[in-house]
């Protein structure tokens, strides 16, 4: 099930709220809603989900009662925990690399990859790593830390949530209107930017990948509409958890921050993704020995975490080339010791530049698609500058194209918010409202005639 | 005022979750010309392995309450608030709803002129064979940005090396002579069209008036677009030679040239000679000729064959999508007939269908 869906809107999440606000047991109405949640779309592995909990929760309990082997269970968590996540995600590529290294012919598990497992994998090591540094009380509660992991939304496509950021509104919070209110807009603002923008302009990318021999300009706007597919079906979606988690109480931390209007390579990691980038820098990169270290050291440590930030995209060659080649551009960026006061358009441009380029890499199917992609875009080829499709598609999504790149800026926002302002408190209120609502209703329109409606990011 | 607001929005949510969970299931949608989803099937084993819930979501969909106004609010939200005047593959020019028919697929074109050479070696030897392809309504949009089929590059892959004798009509047509709401064209408007081809054999259109069926039509792009445009009206041609001709079916015989009853059924362009059908046989006995006509034909033919009847004692529509070609002999007496295959470049793009 996906929030962007008839059956999440019209059938599950009525049902939750009704039961949420009229029943005592929150927290047991959040745990079954969760489950049943996640078993609608991941039936059979459901019970790898909840073995993944348990296992995290004996290994936390028995931390604090055994400081002195505090060390084995952390490793035995780590070690279900990533074992599983390794074997369900990665055994068929690590087979194929070695098949391909040591010349094999071994055959692959082919096993399905259970939804949401690079998340909520990622969500309960946090837990039990933080309460191993002792920066978090252990969780005696087993239901409680499953309602953590379980919780719908943000279970099967993030944001990372900490137990730390989340471990007091577990056992107390509350909600009010004013939360509700603003919860419902930011829904609503999510469900658009998912419904809108990025299946809109999904049309193109998946027109461009049925085509024979896309022209040169139509590989240039395919990578655009699919940077910025991505960032409205990804920051949509996380929208739609943060604003589902004000609903209920919560208060989830942002996971993007206008990441096109970075002016580095490193400012666009701090905006992009952010709760997956601070997942690693925390819990990888910083007790590699973060930047504290020797050069060489310094450089390995780079290598590592952007080796496996690619690989837990996916488990594919491209994955670890486009992790490997953020990893270069931060240590150049690092180096060179840019002027941030210098140059910022240019500066913007450049990243802009380098993170379209990334996600045509992040998108190939395959190292040639990926070669054959990037050669096209650097006109290193013969093919046509442009042909009757890139006419169809850059004139008849233009608009489209024009509010998906002013949006991810913050001035539309800004402007909007000026232009509220001059109303009064009540105005102001009445005005989001009806805008949420029509927001709503062509979202839901659009639902109705819908026959593509992927969420990219559900795949991890 | 934000706890009114919360308190309204639920209520509105609430209650058309409720409307939608009791609004009545729908068998099937006129407009879209198909049958819904219905309830999936609920046992352990479709939860287990997923089927119910894959089924669900195509279900809700389907039985969303006015599924067809929700889908012309999206295609108005479309044009007016994306500024993407296509729908689902459809858009609007003038009045009239075309369809994005791109790219042109060669090996289904060879595939077509295969069959036409394997049923003129098997059948008819040592006939003149001719052949003409309808453009899609497309073809003739003014919309100068959509991509269209190559029908120059059609035409070669057809007839290169070919016996065929080509009758070129993409000229005779324009979008006027198309529905608005359908893929077919108006029948009163292909007067030049049937004497074109009808000269080639040395045929001539007959006299005629042009009648009105006083019903509004709704065709096929209607509904798969959702765009809005003005409906049409059914007109047909008359004359006296038509009603004395009799129409015999592989069910049944002694039927008129035009369907009446279907016009009160969903697919109205089934009033010229009973729709999608293998074989339809028209008898005319007091015809100008004695010479008679096999046509191999699309759904164009349907509208197309009545201007024929007057100069053929018998005129002979073969469908090989429903029929195979290898069986034809049973059913026909193949003898001196003038031969005609007319398909719409539609269906050659996917002539994989011909049996």
């Amino acid at each position: 099930m996906v929030f962007s869906s008839l059956t999440f809107l019209f059938y599950f999440l009525p049902v939750v709220i009704l039961a949420y606000f009229l029943l005592p047991y929150k927290n047991t109405v959040l745990l079954i809603s969760s489950l049943l949640f996640y078993s609608w779309g991941e039936p059979k592995y459901i019970l790898l989900m909840l073995l993944t909990v348990f296992i995290n929760y004996i290994c936390a309990l028995k931390i604090i009662q055994n400081r002195e082997h505090s060390k084995v269970y952390l490793v035995l968590a780590l070690f279900f925990s990533l074992g599983a996540l390794i074997i369900f995600k990665y055994a068929d590529f690590l087979i194929l690399s070695t098949n391909n290294l040591f010349n094999l012919n071994s055959s692959f598990l082919n096993l399905a990859l259970p939804i949401g497992i690079s998340f909520y994998t990622f969500q309960i090591l946090t837990y039990t790593i933080d309460v191993y540094r002792d920066e978090v009380k252990v969780q005696r509660n087993f239901f409680t830390l499953l309602t953590y992991v379980s919780l719908f939304p943000q279970l099967i496509a993030g944001p990372i949530v900490r137990y730390s950021d989340v471990e007091k509104e577990l056992e107390h919070r509350h909600s009010n209107y004013p939360m509700i209110f603003q919860g419902i807009n930011r829904f609503v603002i999510g469900l658009s930017k998912k419904v809108i923008i990025a299946n809109t302009l999904g049309e193109i990318t998946q027109a461009f990948r049925l085509l024979e021999h896309p022209s040169v300009m139509m590989h240039w706007l395919y990578a655009i509409a699919f940077t910025l597919q991505l960032y409205y079906d990804f920051s949509g979606y996380s929208d739609m958890a943060i604003g589902l988690g004000k609903i209920f109480g919560f208060n989830f931390l942002e996971n993007f921050n206008y990441p096109f209007m970075a002016t580095s390579i490193t400012d666009f990691w701090r905006r992009w993704h952010m709760s997956l980038g601070s997942f690693f820098r925390d819990y990888v990169y910083i007790p590699l020995g973060g930047s504290r270290v020797s050069k060489t050291r310094w450089i390995f440590n780079i290598l590592v975490v952007w080796s496996l930030t690619g690989l837990w995209h996916g488990a594919a060659y491209n994955f670890l080339l486009w992790g490997l080649l953020f990893a270069i551009l931060l240590m150049i960026e690092k180096f060179i010791k840019i002027d941030t006061k210098k140059h910022s358009v240019l500066r913007t441009i450049y990243v802009l530049f380098v993170v379209v380029l990334s996600f045509v890499i992040f998108d190939a199917s395959s190292l040639s698609d990926m070669l054959n992609s990037l050669k096209n875009m650097l006109f290193i080829t013969n093919t046509p500058l442009s042909d009757i499709n890139t006419i169809y598609y850059s004139s008849h999504y233009l608009f489209v194209f024009i509010i998906a790149i002013l949006g991810a800026t913050p001035y539309v926002k800004t402007t909007y918010l000026k232009v509220l302002n001059r109303f009064s408190k009540n105005t102001q209120d009445i005005i989001n409202f009806t805008l949420c609502l029509l927001g709503f209703i062509i979202c839901v329109a659009m639902l109705v005639d819908s026959n593509f409606n992927p969420f990219l990011y559900f795949r991890f | 005022m934000k706890k009114t607001l919360v308190l309204l929005f639920a209520c509105l949510w609430l209650s058309t979750s409720l409307f939608v969970w009791l609004y009545p299931k729908q068998e099937s949608s006129n407009e879209e010309r198909r049958k819904l989803n219905q309830f999936p099937e609920l046992s352990l084993d479709t939860i287990i392995d997923g089927t119910f819930s894959n089924k669900f979501e195509s279900y809700t969909q389907d039985q969303f309450p006015y599924r067809f106004q929700m889908r012309q609010a999206k295609a108005q939200f479309r044009y007016y608030g994306l500024g993407i005047f296509e729908n689902n593959d459809y858009y609007i020019d003038g009045q009239k709803i075309m369809k994005i028919e791109y790219p042109l697929k060669e090996s289904e074109i060879l595939k077509a002129k295969d069959k036409f050479e394997t049923i003129k070696t098997m059948y008819f030897k040592d006939n003149d064979v001719y052949v003409s392809i309808i453009p899609d309504k497309s073809y003739y949009s003014q919309k100068q940005t959509i991509p269209t089929i190559d029908y120059e590059q059609m035409e070669n892959l057809l007839l290169t090396d070919s016996n065929f004798e080509y009758i070129d009509i993409k000229d005779l047509l324009s979008k006027n002579d198309f529905y608005n709401t359908d893929i077919h064209w108006k029948q009163e408007n292909i007067e030049t069209v049937a004497s074109t081809l009808l000269e080639s054999m040395d045929k001539q259109v007959p006299e005629y008036t042009i009648k009105n069926t006083d019903t509004d039509f709704t065709g096929v792009y209607y509904g798969h677009s959702a765009l809005l445009t003005s409906k049409d009206q059914i007109n047909y041609i008359d004359y006296p030679a038509l009603e004395e001709a009799s129409v015999k079916l592989l069910d049944r015989d002694g039927l008129s040239v035009y369907d009446q009853q279907a016009l009160s059924n969903r697919d109205q362009y089934d009033f010229f000679l009973y729709g999608p059908q293998a074989i339809v046989e028209i008898e005319n006995k007091n015809a100008t000729s004695e010479d008679e006509i096999i046509i191999f034909r699309d759904s164009f033919g349907s509208s197309l064959a009545p201007y024929f009847i007057d100069s053929y004692q018998k005129v002979t529509l073969i469908d090989i999508r429903y029929i195979s070609s290898s069986v034809l002999d049973d059913y026909i007496d193949f003898n001196n007939q003038d031969v005609l295959f007319i398909y719409s470049g539609t269906v050659l793009n996917t002539s994989s269908m011909f049996k």
